[in-house]
């Protein structure tokens, strides 16, 4: 194969070949095609003459990564990556530059990409139009799904206050349990989804209380026991009322009503299970039940102070709380007051709003 | 005339190109083209008294596609930071570009875009993430392409940051 020959192929295929000379030159080895004085240079220092310092900047650049190459790395190849050179008689082409040491000297080989490369572009461009689409997408079912949690929660909490309008459960105070819940439920390490879902569940736990004759559930005074027993059914008929149903929210909201009175020693109602069989959300939303009920202002008391309270609750550990679950409660306390103060109504717009 | 090296970075189509095109050409197409590799233009602006030529390196978005080189970056003297404000996932990677290159290059100038401000009812970004990356320390600019909204100046502010 002769010299003209090789120097016609490498023409034909776009490619322009050069060795290292005295810097700032390569020597050019091969025919020069038009598009290499219109990209990449006049030949300004002389004919066949590649002057660095007149090459595009992207290519000067690559110079420096390939001038590094060693010389005793006989073969070793580096490439510039891709890029796009614009000029007026051919609008926008890709070229690609490779070094290589052949015979101990630095090779420079310029190509300019041709159909191959349109066709790689154009399925990077397919692909990268795809993945909009379906990030956009996303974001959109993302966005739907939020809208239905609120509307769903916007029912809960409307019908959470109409149903307690009758006893001292505030529509604050509902809400505040779901979100003291959630934060306790995300420490524990739950997923996000089911964190939803607590917060949505929890503020349902006293609904059975709906089921609870009015002369039992408004009496000013003590209960007797056959009262206290009609009161203590409120959890299995909560369970029942939220229970038969395949959504998770709910699932889980039935669960919590059962069990949201059980003990950690077993002492609770009804089924009088303990430790972990009681299901974790229910020991949960016990802590943070009772820490609302009494850090609060009932018609029937005064708030506790809440180191009172959280002495008293300290107190109940292992009797009536889940230990792990009231120390992540407590680890994350400062969070549990910006939610409090965050949430406050009053029992005027509670029965308003019933 | 003193050149500066100003890298476009950030994912794909987040509008690096069309901020570029609209700052050295004015124009601005609406047709998605992505850029496969790097494109070097250049522009020459005032900073002060001097005329400063910029070199504007237009690299190719960092995506599954592709990861940029660290060699292009070399010499640059300042890098705007491009996310589109309706692509929350895109200011992610911004940041997260931000630290692979913040060992290399702690000092340079930056400043981070969020572009298609003229799409400013689908953000997806809240005053308060705004605010959340203005505290983590990047100064932020929104501009649009399309309209032109503070492109001319992004670019100014951050020569003014780096002369």
């Amino acid at each position: 194969m002769d010299e003209s020959f090789l120097g016609g192929l490498l023409e034909s295929n776009d490619i322009v070949v050069f060795k290292k000379s005295m810097l700032p030159y390569f020597l050019r080895l091969t025919p020069a095609p038009d598009w290499y004085f219109n990209f990449i240079t006049k030949e300004e220092g002389g004919e066949g003459c590649l002057d660095i310092d007149l090459a595009p900047p992207f290519l000067q650049n690559f110079f420096v990564d390939a001038l590094q190459l060693p010389r005793e790395s006989e073969g070793a190849q580096i490439s510039s990556g891709v890029w796009i050179q614009e000029s007026e008689e051919e609008g926008e082409c890709y070229f690609e530059a490779k070094s290589t040491i052949y015979g101990g000297t630095l090779v420079l080989i310029i190509k300019k990409l041709g159909p191959d490369f349109v066709n790689r572009h154009q399925q990077i461009q397919v692909a990268r139009e795809r993945e909009l689409v379906n990030e956009k997408l996303e974001r959109l079912v993302r966005q739907r799904t939020l809208e239905v949690r609120q509307r769903e929660e916007e029912i809960i909490l409307r019908l959470l206050a109409a149903s307690g309008a009758k006893d001292d459960e505030t529509s604050a105070h509902v809400r505040r349990i779901g979100l003291y819940s959630a934060e306790v439920a995300k420490l524990l390490g739950w997923s996000h989804e089911q964190v939803d879902n607590i917060r949505l569940a929890a503020p349902m736990h006293d609904i059975g209380k709906i089921g609870i004759p009015d002369h039992i559930l408004l009496k000013p005074g003590r209960l007797t026991e056959e009262e206290w027993a009609i009161m203590r059914t409120h959890p299995e008929l909560g369970a029942e009322m939220l229970g038969n149903t395949d959504i998770p929210v709910l699932q889980m909201a039935s669960s919590i009503s059962l069990y949201h009175h059980e003990r950690y020693d077993g002492a609770g109602y009804p089924l009088g299970i303990g430790g972990e069989q009681i299901p974790l959300a229910a020991r949960i939303v016990a802590i943070a039940d009772v820490y609302d009920a009494l850090v609060h202002e009932r018609v029937y008391k005064q708030a506790v102070p809440e180191k009172t309270v959280l002495d008293m609750m300290q107190a109940q550990v292992g009797k009536h709380f889940d230990p792990i679950v009231f120390q992540t409660f407590l680890s994350c306390i400062d969070q549990i007051r910006r939610i409090c103060s965050a949430n406050q109504d009053d029992r005027h717009n509670h029965l308003l709003m019933a | 005339m003193k050149q500066r090296k100003i890298c476009m970075l950030g994912t794909s189509s987040v509008g690096k190109t069309s901020l570029v095109r609209r700052f050295v050409q004015s124009v601005f197409s609406e047709k998605y083209h992505t850029t496969l590799g790097v494109k070097v233009d250049k522009k020459v602006v005032k900073s002060g008294d001097d005329l400063v030529c910029l070199m504007l390196w237009d690299i190719e978005g960092e995506d599954r596609f592709y990861r940029i080189k660290q060699n292009y970056l070399r010499g640059l003297a300042g890098y705007l930071l491009v996310a589109d404000g309706t692509r929350p996932a895109s200011l992610d990677a911004a940041i997260r570009l931000k630290s692979n290159i913040a060992s290399t290059f702690r000092d340079a100038p930056h400043l981070l875009v969020l572009n298609k401000s003229d799409l400013h009812d689908e953000w997806c970004l809240q005053a308060e993430d705004i605010k959340k990356i203005a505290s983590a320390g990047f100064t932020v600019v929104s501009t649009s392409a399309k309209t032109g909204e503070n492109v001319e100046n992004v670019f100014t502010k951050l020569v003014q940051l780096i002369n």
